[in-house]
C-alpha cells in the first residue's frame, strides 16, 4: 500500500513538474492572434548551413537569430518562426488560458494529494498492525539506558581510584549504542503521543542525552568530578523522561 | 551528588587551568579559546572571502577550526578540553561564516556602477545591515534548537564531522586512525584538483579525452587514448572536429576528466542532454554518507530533474531550436529547474514549519518554562533573544531608512558628464539609463552623486543630482513626461509601497525583511540539517525580487541592502544550528555557545566588507575595474544576482513557476515526511555534478548499513566520512592562503 502511495507521488510529481514547465511557452502554430504583442524571454536561434564545406560535413552549423530576448513579437516574427518550424516560444507573460500543461499540472496536484493520503494511511496502518514484540517499546529502551547509566554510577561509586578507561568505555556504550535507540522509534512515538507529546518527552530525554555526552567528554579530558556530576544529572533527567513517558502512556 | 573522585596517575590528566569565563571546573568558554576563535575566524574570513569571489562558492570553516583548535590549544598551548576547542571552533565559524552572505550580494553594487568605500555612507549602511542580519539570524534560529536538533533530529553532516574530530582524543586509537585515513585520502584526492591554481599539474593533465573515430576523414593524426585517431585541425588551429567531440572548439577532443570533474556520461556515450558528471569532491561523498537515506532523496530528485525533465523538454520542443544537445541542461536549468526548485524549497519549508508547529510550540514552552526556573536555563532565555532581535531590527530599520531617504540613481539625470570618479579624476562618463551587464563591467566607475544637493521626490523615487544647477533644470525645465522617461530608462517602475511616506516604507521593509529572514533561516537550517547543502543564492535572489516588488524596480540599493542582510542572516542561522548540533554531541551547554556566537558573529561582516574594499581598490589599480569580469575576482554569485536584478527590471522573472513549485512542495510534504519538498527542491536547484558525487556517499552508507550493520557504519563510517569533509576543507584553505599570498601563476 505504502509503495503504491509513493509510486503515485512520484508519478504525480513528474506530471506536476512537466505541466509547470510549459507555463511560459506558447505554441507557434496558435498564430498571430495569441503571439502578437507578447515579449520573448529567450533568443530564438535557428540553425543554418555554414560554409566552408568541411566544417559543415563535420556537423558544424551557424545560427540565425529569429527573435531576441526582450523583443516584442510582431507579425514578421510569427511568420519567420512558422517558416523555420519552431514549435514553441518562451515568453515573459503568463496566462492561464495559454498554458498548455495546466491539466497535466492539475493531475499532478490531485495525484500528490491522493498519494500523500495513501502514504499516511498506510504508515498509520503499518504502525497499528506491527506487534509490539517485533520492536522494543520506548519503555524497554529507556530501561536499558537507565541500566547502562546505573553501571556507570556503580563504577564511579566504587571505593578507590576510578578506572578512567573503563569509565570511558561504559559511557561510550551508553552514548553511542543505547541512547540513539530511543529517538530511532520516533515515528511510533509520534503516532501514539502526537508530535507535541513526543516533543515534551524529548525535551527531558535530550537534556539527559546532553549530560551524558558531557560526562563522556569530561572523562576523556580527565575531569572526573565533572563527569560524575553530569552522570547524576543525566540519571535524574532519565527518571523524568520515564515519568513523562508513563504519563503519555496513561500509566499514571 | 557524588564525592569527588580520585583517578590514577596514569590516567588522562586535566589541565591546571580554571574553568573559564562562565565558571565551573571543566573549562569551556576560556579566553584562549575565544581569542583563538576570533583570530583564526578573521583569517579564514579574509581567505575564504577572496577565494569565494574567484570561484563562486565558499567552504565551511567549522571543521578546519576544530582541527586547528586542537593543534593550537592542545598542541602548542598544552591546554584545551574538548568543550574548549568546541568553543574555539564556534567563535571561529561565527566570525568566518557571514563572508558568503556578503560576497554573494554586495559586489553587485560595484557591478551596477556604485562606488563603495569607507568614505561613503552607503558602505556603512550596508555594513550595518549585514551586522544586523548576523545577529537576527542567530537570535531567530536559537529558539528552534530544541525542535530541529532534539525533536526532528536533523543530521547536520558537517556538524557531526566536527563532533567526531572533537571527540577523537577519547575515541580510541583505532577510530582516530580511521579519521586520519579519511583526512589523508581526501587530501590525496583533492590535491590534483587544487594544484592547477598554484601552477601545478592536475587531473586535466592526465589527458583522458574522448575517442575520435578514425572514419572522420583525413587530417593530422594523433595518439588519443592509446590509439591512433584522426584530429581535424585547420591551419589556424580552428577545430574541424564535430561539436559533439569538441564542445569548447579548441581543436582537441574534449577532456573526460577536467580539473575537478569526470564526465562519465560522455564516456558512456549518453545523449548530450543527459549530463552525468561527477565532481571530484571527497567532501561531497562524506556529506552524502553522513546524510544517508535522506540524501538519497536528493539524488532521486536530481535524476528526475536532469534525466527525465530536461530530455522531455527537448523532445517536446520546449527548448529553442538553435541550442545544441549539450547546451540543453544549462538552458533548462535556468528556465525551468531552478525556479521550480526554489518554489519547491519554499513550499516544502512552509509545510515543514506547519507540520512542526506542535513541536515548535512545545520547544518554545520549554524555553520559557526553564527561563522562569530558579535553577537557571541551559538555553538563552526568550527575553534575551527578543531583545537581540529587536536591537537588530532597529539597526535594519536605521539602514533601510537612510537608504530610503537618499537618491536611488547613481548618476545625475541632467549632467552625466563630466562626473568625478572615486579618486577625483574627471571622466567623460556615459549617458544615464539602463546599463547592460557588459557595459557595466567595461564602463568607468562613477562616484556617488554629491550628497549636499537635496534629492527630489518623483514617482515614488528620490532622484539625486550632481549639482544644484542640475536640480534646478530638473525642477524648472523638465516636463513630467521627461521625468517619467528618465525613470523608465532606469527601469524604475513603482512598487507596492511606493505611495507610502518614506519612514513608514522603511519600517515596513525592515519588518517584512526580518520576517522573511526568519522564514529563510528555517529553510536554510533545514536544508543544511538534512543534506549539508544550503541554497543561499536562491534565497538572496528571492529577497531581491521581493524587495524590488515592494519598493519598485529601481530601488536596487535598498534591495541589495536587505538581500545582503538576509544572506548573512541565513548563513549565520545555519552555522549556529550546526554548532549547536556539534555542541549537543559533545555535551556543551547551548547557552554558552549561543552567547559567544551572537557576540562574535557581528565582527564577520565588518571584516568581509574591509576585504572587499581592499580587493576593489587593488583591482582598480591593476585592472581599471573594481570587481567582476576583467579581474581575478569575477564574483560569479554577484553576477548572477546582477542578472536577476536586470531580469526583474526587464519583467523577465518566472513568478508563476515559483508559485507552481511552492504548491508542489507543500503537497509533497503532506505525505509521511514534511521535508520532502525541501529535498526535491534542493536537488533541482543544485548543479547535478555535486548531487551525483553526494549520491555516491548516500548509496555507500545504505549498502554498508545493509551488509555491515548500522552500528558498524556509526563506529567506522562516520569518522571516515568526517575525515573526508575535513581533509578537503583543510587543503582548500591551504590553497586559498597560498593563492592569497601570491603563490602560483599571476
Amino acid at each position: 500500500m505504502k509503495v503504491l502511495g509513493f509510486l503515485i507521488v512520484a508519478l504525480a510529481l513528474v506530471a506536476g513538474l512537466v505541466g509547470s514547465g510549459s507555463a511560459y511557452l506558447v505554441r507557434v502554430e496558435r498564430g498571430p492572434d495569441v503571439l502578437l504583442g507578447l515579449t520573448s524571454n529567450e533568443n530564438v536561434l535557428v540553425p543554418v548551413p555554414a560554409a566552408p564545406a568541411p566544417a559543415n560535413e563535420r556537423g558544424d552549423t551557424s545560427t540565425q537569430v529569429l527573435l531576441e530576448r526582450g523583443e516584442r513579437i510582431d507579425a514578421g516574427h510569427v511568420e519567420a518562426l512558422a517558416r523555420a518550424n519552431v514549435r514553441h516560444v518562451r515568453v515573459e507573460e503568463f496566462a492561464l488560458a495559454r498554458w498548455e500543461g495546466k491539466w497535466l499540472f492539475a493531475l499532478g496536484v490531485l495525484g500528490l494529494g491522493l498519494g500523500a493520503f495513501i502514504v499516511r494511511y498506510a504508515a498509520r496502518a503499518a504502525l497499528a498492525d506491527a506487534p509490539d514484540a517485533e520492536t522494543r517499546t520506548p519503555s524497554a529502551i529507556l530501561a536499558e539506558i537507565r541500566a547502562g547509566v546505573e553501571r556507570v554510577r556503580t563504577r564511579l561509586q566504587r571505593p578507590g581510584a576510578v578506572d578512567q578507561d573503563g569509565l570511558l568505555s561504559d559511557l561510550g556504550i551508553v552514548v553511542e549504542d543505547q541512547l540513539p535507540a530511543f529517538p530511532a522509534g520516533r515515528d511510533r512515538m509520534v503516532a501514539r503521543f502526537g508530535l507535541g507529546g513526543y516533543a515534551a518527552l524529548m525535551d527531558r530525554f535530550a537534556a539527559a542525552e546532553r549530560q551524558l555526552h558531557r560526562a563522556w567528554s569530561a572523562t576523556a579530558d580527565g575531569y572526573l568530578e565533572e563527569a560524575a556530576e553530569c552522570v547524576e544529572r543525566g540519571a535524574s533527567l532519565l527518571v523524568e523522561s520515564q515519568e513523562e513517558l508513563e504519563r503519555l502512556e496513561g500509566v499514571r | 551528588m557524588q564525592e569527588p573522585q580520585r583517578h590514577p596517575a596514569s590516567a588522562r590528566q586535566p589541565t591546571a587551568h580554571g574553568g573559564g569565563l562562565f565558571g565551573g571546573r571543566y573549562p569551556e568558554v576560556t579566553w584562549p579559546a575565544v581569542l583563538f576563535g576570533l583570530f583564526f575566524g578573521a583569517v579564514m574570513n579574509a581567505a575564504i572571502a577572496y577565494s569565494g569571489l574567484k570561484i563562486g562558492f565558499t567552504i565551511v570553516g567549522s571543521a578546519i577550526a576544530a582541527v586547528l583548535g586542537f593543534g593550537v590549544l592542545r598542541g602548542l598551548l598544552r591546554r584545551g578540553s574538548i568543550l574548549e576547542v568546541n568553543i574555539a571552533q564556534t567563535v571561529a565559524s561565527a566570525v568566518n561564516t557571514p563572508n558568503s552572505g556578503v560576497i554573494f550580494t554586495v559586489p553587485v553594487l560595484w557591478l551596477l556602477g556604485w562606488s563603495l568605500g569607507p568614505g561613503d555612507l552607503d558602505f556603512w549602511l550596508i555594513t550595518l545591515a549585514c551586522v544586523a542580519g548576523a545577529i537576527l539570524g542567530g537570535a531567530f534560529i536559537v529558539p528552534l534548537r530544541k525542535q530541529m536538533i532534539e525533536v526532528e533530529r536533523l543530521r547536520f553532516p558537517s556538524a557531526v564531522g566536527v563532533a567526531v574530530i572533537l571527540k577523537s582524543p577519547g575515541a580510541g586509537t583505532a577510530k582516530s586512525l580511521v579519521l586520519v585515513a579519511g583526512i589523508v585520502l581526501a587530501m590525496l584526492i583533492y590535491l590534483p584538483a587544487g594544484l592547477p591554481d598554484l601552477g601545478g599539474k592536475g587531473y586535466g593533465d592526465v589527458g583522458w579525452r574522448l575517442d575520435v573515430p578514425v572514419e572522420l576523414g583525413s587530417g593530422a593524426t594523433a595518439n588519443i587514448d592509446g590509439r591512433e585517431a584522426t584530429v581535424w585541425r585547420s591551419g589556424s588551429g580552428a577545430s574541424r572536429l564535430p561539436v559533439e567531440l569538441d564542445r569548447d572548439r579548441n581543436g582537441e577532443p574534449d577532456l573526460l576528466m577536467t580539473k575537478d570533474r569526470i564526465d562519465v556520461g560522455r564516456w558512456m556515450g549518453l545523449p548530450g542532454e543527459m549530463q552525468m558528471v561527477f565532481a571530484i569532491a571527497p567532501f561531497a561523498i562524506g556529506a552524502g554518507f553522513l546524510s544517508g537515506k535522506a540524501g538519497l532523496l536528493v539524488l532521486a530528485g536530481g535524476i528526475l530533474a536532469f534525466f527525465v525533465l530536461n530530455p522531455l523538454a527537448l523532445r517536446l520542443g520546449w527548448m529553442p531550436p538553435g541550442l545544441l544537445a549539450h547546451e540543453i541542461p544549462a538552458a533548462a536549468f535556468n528556465a525551468i529547474n531552478r525556479p521550480l526548485g526554489i518554489g519547491l524549497l519554499l513550499g516544502g519549508a512552509l509545510m515543514g514549519v506547519v507540520a512542526s508547529l506542535p513541536a515548535i510550540r512545545a520547544a518554545l514552552g520549554s524555553i520559557a518554562k526553564s527561563g522562569r526556573s530558579k535553577l537557571g536555563s541551559d538555553e538563552l532565555g526568550m527575553k534575551t533573544l527578543v531583545g537581540a532581535a529587536l536591537a537588530a531590527l532597529l539597526l535594519l530599520f536605521i539602514a533601510a531608512d537612510f537608504v530610503e531617504n537618499q537618491a536611488f540613481n547613481p548618476r545625475c539625470p541632467i549632467t552625466p558628464a563630466p562626473v568625478e570618479v572615486a579618486d577625483g579624476v574627471a571622466n567623460e562618463g556615459t549617458a544615464p539609463g539602463q546599463v547592460a551587464p557588459a557595459e557595466v563591467t567595461a564602463a568607468p566607475q562613477f562616484a556617488p552623486i554629491d550628497r549636499a544637493v537635496e534629492p527630489v521626490q518623483h514617482g515614488g523615487y528620490r532622484v539625486g543630482f550632481a549639482t544644484e544647477e542640475a536640480r534646478r533644470v530638473w525642477a524648472e525645465q523638465w516636463s513630467d513626461i521627461e521625468r517619467d522617461q528618465f525613470l523608465a530608462k532606469q527601469n524604475a517602475k513603482p512598487g507596492f509601497l511606493s505611495g507610502l511616506p518614506s519612514h513608514l516604507r522603511a519600517l515596513l521593509i525592515a519588518l517584512i525583511g526580518a520576517g522573511w529572514i526568519w522564514f529563510a533561516g528555517i529553510i536554510i537550517a533545514q536544508c543544511t540539517g538534512m543534506t549539508d547543502w544550503s541554497p543561499i543564492s536562491g534565497m538572496a535572489l528571492l529577497t531581491v525580487v521581493l524587495i524590488l516588488a515592494l519598493l519598485g524596480s529601481g530601488a536596487v540599493l535598498g534591495a541589495v541592502l536587505i538581500g545582503a542582510a538576509l544572506c548573512v542572516a541565513i548563513t549565520c542561522a545555519a552555522d549556529m544550528m550546526g554548532d549547536l548540533k556539534t555542541g549537543h554531541l559533545v555535551g556543551a551547554q547551548p547557552r554558552r555557545q549561543q552567547i559567544v556566537e551572537l557576540i562574535a558573529t557581528g565582527l564577520g561582516p565588518i571584516i568581509t566588507m574591509a576585504v572587499l574594499v581592499v580587493i576593489t581598490k587593488a583591482n582598480m589599480g591593476t585592472f581599471g575595474v573594481p570587481i567582476g569580469p576583467g579581474t581575478d575576482t569575477t564574483a560569479p554569485q554577484a553576477q548572477a544576482l546582477q542578472a536577476v536584478i536586470l531580469g526583474v527590471q526587464g519583467g523577465e522573472m518566472p513568478y508563476a513557476l515559483y508559485g507552481f513549485g511552492s504548491l508542489l512542495g507543500i503537497l509533497l510534504g503532506l505525505g509521511s515526511f514534511p521535508g520532502l519538498g525541501v529535498l526535491v527542491g534542493l536537488s533541482m536547484y543544485l548543479p547535478f555534478f555535486y548531487i551525483a558525487t553526494y549520491g555516491i556517499g548516500c548509496v555507500l552508507q545504505i549498502v554498508l548499513s545493509r551488509f555491515k550493520g548500522a552500528r558498524w557504519c556509526e563506529h567506522w563510517g562516520v569518522p571516515f566520512a568526517a575525515g573526508l569533509i575535513v581533509g578537503e576543507a583543510v587543503l582548500a584553505l591551504i590553497f586559498n592562503a597560498l593563492v592569497l599570498t601570491g603563490v602560483g601563476p599571476s
